[in-house]
């Protein structure tokens, strides 16, 4: 896949999420303008079918990392510029959290104390929501097998 | 880019009066932004006259249909079955029995491809679709040739968004029985020659089913001029309720029809030892119908059918043109859908700009439009995109209004780039 040029945001996620392919993604990393370093170390094994959060007006990229002490890191990117604010936002309350600790926050009340309620009802299909439904699952999974 | 067939000498529509008759246009949102509806093809706004009649038939009418003798019931039943003379009138059928209600478009093709498919396609038969069609008249052949062994083949679409005649031509052999296709494309607006592709389609030996949710918006369907063998639309999208639609189907294939879903009106009698079906359209009404939709829907033709329609179809024209011409002037706005006949429904892409925070940024300033792959995926895919953002302008939209969206884009580029 010859992208030929540094490509914005939109345009890169459109072009490479279909390659599922962690070389082909690590291959092409130069050529997007706005990935962070952090960004290019995790977009390879995100860009895979199991991580899309599904039911998203955008397209959401998730994955959970665990560490030793059983807090969970979470990789996520979005194609829309908004989206990968609230992502911050969500990494924010739950980065660093045990499944359980994820499994008792209040998040609703959190982004309702930043106003953010417009971006969580269903109807608005941001990602946001379903990120939020994803996180809990995967906090739910992981304290099933532990 | 010429547009469809209109009297350009027509009256010119009195566009203020026409929206004076719709309450939502009037909305303000966001700190008092006026609201700028460009998502109609999405689902229309609705009139005074359709509102009061749905109103009204809930204060004063509401009863079960068709077997109660009492007053109300025979009120409840003349006006859903006036509903459907009217939709006769509307599509220009030769029956009433030809009119089925359902609960739309969707419906109305699962309805088809149940009940004609189930008892019509075996092994070895094709049904013949095109790039260009919503998911509604996809996923209905898909589950019935698998469950009948029946192949789905795809027509072509070329890059300016229309279906490709040829390619289509070559695929339509005898193993074809029944050929679908949209008479107009929601995601593009591609007006497409229903009746010549009936013509093909009947030539050889395949009968054509038209989805026209985004037809029957743009005036009234004579079905036999294009010789249709079934028409679906959707009440929502001819401004009137959501909740019901049309099949519209020849009397004959309707009658040979075995029943879609069991129950309610669909049947003449019933018992243990076996039960006896009742004729088209109830044999496919089974259930209580919706009966304030049907009489919102008769509101809707009523309505419809008192415009001036040259003057609807000039005044579509010139936002199309209108549309075509400020869109197309905007660096780093691609359009998608550039067929010699359309609709005025503008599908785009903007350099470098997700569509969701392009769409966020124009509700934000007061624009209404839709974005995504409007439930075509594979046509979105032959574009080589994902999604995009759609403005689809109605016969209540003017032309200030698509300057309102031009600049507003622009704003948003501004903002996100």
């Amino acid at each position: 896949m010859d992208l030929g040029r540094k490509l914005p945001l939109a345009e890169w996620f459109t072009r490479l999420q279909s390659a599922a392919d962690p070389a082909v993604v690590a291959a092409h990393l130069d050529t997007c303008d706005w990935a962070t370093e952090q960004h290019k170390q995790t977009l390879p094994l995100l860009f895979a079918p199991d991580n899309l959060v599904k039911g998203c007006q955008a397209t959401v990229y998730l994955r959970p990392r665990f560490g030793d002490d059983n807090t969970v890191t979470f990789d996520a990117v979005a194609n829309a510029g908004i989206v990968n604010g609230l992502i911050a936002v969500v990494k924010t309350i739950f980065d660093g959290k045990t499944p359980q600790a994820i499994l008792d926050t209040d998040a609703q009340s959190i982004i309702a104390q930043l106003k953010l309620e417009q971006h969580i009802s269903p109807t608005r299909r941001n990602g946001l929501h379903a990120m939020l439904t994803r996180i809990h699952q995967i906090a739910q999974d992981k304290q099933q097998t532990s | 880019m010429t547009t469809s067939t209109s009297n350009p000498t027509a009256t010119p529509l009195d566009v203020v009066n026409l929206r004076a008759d719709f309450p939502t246009l009037a909305r303000t949102i966001h700190d008092e932004k006026q609201l700028v509806y460009l998502d109609n093809a999405a689902t229309s706004q609705k009139p005074n006259a359709v509102i009061d009649t749905i109103d009204r038939y809930y204060r004063e009418h509401n009863a079960n249909v068709h077997r109660g003798i009492h007053t109300l019931a025979e009120e409840a039943t003349a006006a859903y079955e006036g509903a459907r003379a009217k939709m006769q009138a509307y599509l220009n059928a030769a029956d009433e029995r030809e009119i089925v209600f359902t609960k739309g478009t969707t419906d109305a093709i699962n309805l088809v491809a149940s009940a004609w498919g189930r008892a019509n396609l075996s092994a070895g038969d094709r049904v013949l679709i095109t790039h260009l069609e919503h998911h509604s008249n996809i996923v209905p052949w898909q589950l019935v040739c698998e469950a009948t062994g029946a192949q789905l083949v795809v027509a072509d679409v070329t890059d300016a968004g229309e279906i490709d005649l040829n390619d289509l031509r070559s695929k339509l052999d005898e193993r074809v029985k029944l050929v679908a296709v949209s008479h107009i494309s929601n995601a593009l607006g591609t007006i497409n020659p229903v009746k010549q592709i009936a013509k093909l389609a009947h030539e050889a030996g395949a009968l054509v089913l038209i989805d026209g949710a985004q037809g029957a918006p743009h005036g009234p369907i004579d079905v036999r001029d294009i010789d249709a063998d079934f028409y679906a639309l959707s009440g929502h999208k001819m401004y009137g309720p959501t909740g019901i639609g049309v099949l519209y189907g020849k009397l004959d294939l309707l009658a040979a029809m075995p029943p879609y879903q069991g129950g309610g009106d669909m049947i003449k009698s019933v018992s243990f030892d076996g039960t006896e079906f009742n004729d088209p359209p109830y044999r496919f009404e089974a259930g209580t119908p919706h009966i304030a939709g049907g009489a919102g829907l008769g509101a809707a033709v009523d309505y419809l059918t008192a415009l001036d329609w040259p003057a609807i179809r000039a005044h579509e024209d010139a936002l199309l043109a209108h549309g075509s011409s400020r869109l197309s002037a905007i660096d780093g706005l691609r359009l998608i859908g550039t067929a010699s006949q359309k609709v005025p429904i503008f599908s785009f892409v903007l350099d470098g700009i997700a569509p969701y925070d392009a769409s966020h940024v124009l509700d934000r300033l007061g624009v209404a439009v839709r974005i995504g792959h409007h439930c075509t995926e594979p046509l979105m895919k032959r574009f080589g995109l994902t999604e995009t953002i759609r403005a689809s302008a109605a016969m209540y939209n003017t032309v200030e209004e698509l300057d309102v969206l031009a600049d507003v884009i622009v704003k948003a580029q501004r903002m996100l780039a």
